[in-house]
């Protein structure tokens, strides 16, 4: 045996010990005796440091269906050495698994329950044109400009309406300015005028953000 | 009613009336400050709404002359240990919440010639006439004005508030407006660069010495009227 043939082998050394041939090996070879030496020393060591716990056996069922998956574990290979399985893994699953579903179910119900307990409908002011509007300015907007706007909405309702407005237009902008560099990559004032909009943009977030007065 | 108690009357309303004097005069409460500031620093303004006029001056010295419309704001002024920077800020009193006017403050600044200006309002107009040095002016609503100015870098930014630059020679201009409209009247120097999204810019003005000139708009309008100075104060456009 040389010693790639040993290391292949070493896992089931350190854990079971090995065989004639192994032992053999271990005693010609100082190299190899010196790193399972260090070996079954890290291996004391580290579950010392280990509660001496045995997971439940649901932990190994799921690392086992994770590497099933994955394809790193073959079908039908046994699971963890010394871990006896009482149950198939499906029916593990169905056992554990249902009473938490049923709570999630049972949760959203209740919060449903309490949404709909307190939800107010606002009285509907708006023509459908600004329906329309509010539906095409939550497209327009990203979810920065969103929550730019519903800080901005707690301060004034002016300053909102005025940044809606501008970021409306400067988005507007970046598009199109997109569709142009896009178009024409090579276009110097195309990417000039896309920086440009940008700019623009972050002058309005610099805006906003420095507001300090009503 | 005997004597007396006429008399005790009359004293409380008179007290009453020097109360309400005193009061309303606390309301508009005007102050003058001189502040050190050592050559080539900077002043930074901060104020929500009312107006910033700035001014050039001589000496050291920052000259301050603010009025505040109500007893719910005031003014932090703060210099930095080398006198490089002076911060002048209004806010409001902690617990209050004043309205867009209570929270107005007027500020007349003279200042030294080479300090540098950055001022930032909401919807104060802020002018700018005659400095000598850098500029940097921001308002969300505010007119912004400058004046007289050679030899600087101009650097202003604007929400929607329109942006007027007059005779501003030999200078850096920068002005990013998103809405607000951009008039250029006799403004040239090695970089002029005007980049709105949807404000209109206006240009009249001699480019003919040099520089580049940029403007940029998305959705606005772009107007130049080159002016060709046949003498130094006469002005012909010959084409618009």
């Amino acid at each position: 045996m040389n010693c790639q043939q040993f290391q292949e082998t070493l896992p089931y050394i350190i854990e079971h010990g090995g065989g004639g041939e192994d032992e053999s090996h271990l005693q010609e070879c100082e190299s190899c005796a010196s790193l399972v030496q260090d070996l079954r020393y890290i291996a004391e060591q580290a579950k010392l440091l280990l509660p001496m716990h045995d997971p439940n056996p649901r932990v190994w069922n799921n690392i086992e269906q994770s590497l099933h998956r994955e394809g790193l574990l073959p079908e039908g290979r046994m699971p963890r050495l010394g871990h006896t399985q009482k149950n198939s893994t499906s029916q593990a699953q169905a056992k554990s698994w249902t009473p938490l579903g049923w709570a999630l179910a049972l949760t959203a119900v209740i919060l449903f329950a309490v949404v709909l307990t307190n939800y107010k409908p606002t009285p509907l002011q708006q023509t459908p044109l600004t329906a329309q509007n509010s539906a095409a300015d939550s497209a327009q907007f990203n979810s920065d400009d969103q929550q730019l706007i519903s800080q901005l909405s707690q301060q004034s309702p002016e300053a909102q309406r005025a940044y809606e407005a501008s970021l409306r237009d400067v988005n507007a902008y970046i598009a199109d300015a997109e569709q142009a560099a896009k178009s024409d990559p090579s276009d110097a004032s195309a990417q000039a005028l896309l920086q440009n909009a940008y700019e623009q943009k972050e002058m309005v977030y610099q805006m906003a953000t420095a507001r300090s007065l009503p | 009613m005997n004597a007396n108690t006429a008399t005790r009357a009359l004293l409380f309303a008179a007290a009453s009336f020097g109360i309400s004097l005193c009061a309303a005069h606390a309301a508009n409460t005007r102050k003058e400050a001189r502040i050190d500031i050592a050559p080539g620093g900077t002043v930074n303004i901060v104020n929500g709404g009312g107006s910033i006029t700035l001014h050039s001056g001589a000496g050291h010295q920052l000259l301050v002359t603010y009025t505040v419309h109500s007893a719910k704001v005031e003014v932090d002024q703060s210099t930095s240990a080398n006198k490089q920077r002076v911060e002048l800020l209004t806010h409001a009193l902690p617990g209050e919440k004043p309205t867009a006017d209570e929270a107005k403050v007027d500020y007349d600044v003279t200042v030294p010639t080479g300090v540098s200006v950055n001022v930032t309002s909401t919807s104060a107009p802020i002018t700018a006439e005659g400095i000598s040095s850098d500029i940097g002016l921001s308002s969300e609503t505010g007119q912004i004005t400058v004046h007289n100015v050679a030899k600087s870098h101009v650097n202003v930014r604007s929400m929607t508030a329109p942006v007027s630059l007059k005779d501003v020679t030999m200078s850096r201009v920068d002005i990013q407006s998103a809405g607000g409209a951009v008039q250029l009247t006799n403004v040239n120097g090695q970089l002029v660069s005007v980049g709105t999204t949807s404000g209109n810019i206006d240009y009249q003005g001699d480019p003919s010495g040099g520089g580049n000139y940029i403007l940029t708009t998305h959705s606005g309008a772009i107007d130049v009227t080159p002016c060709y100075c046949v003498r130094r104060s006469q002005c012909a456009i010959h084409h618009r």
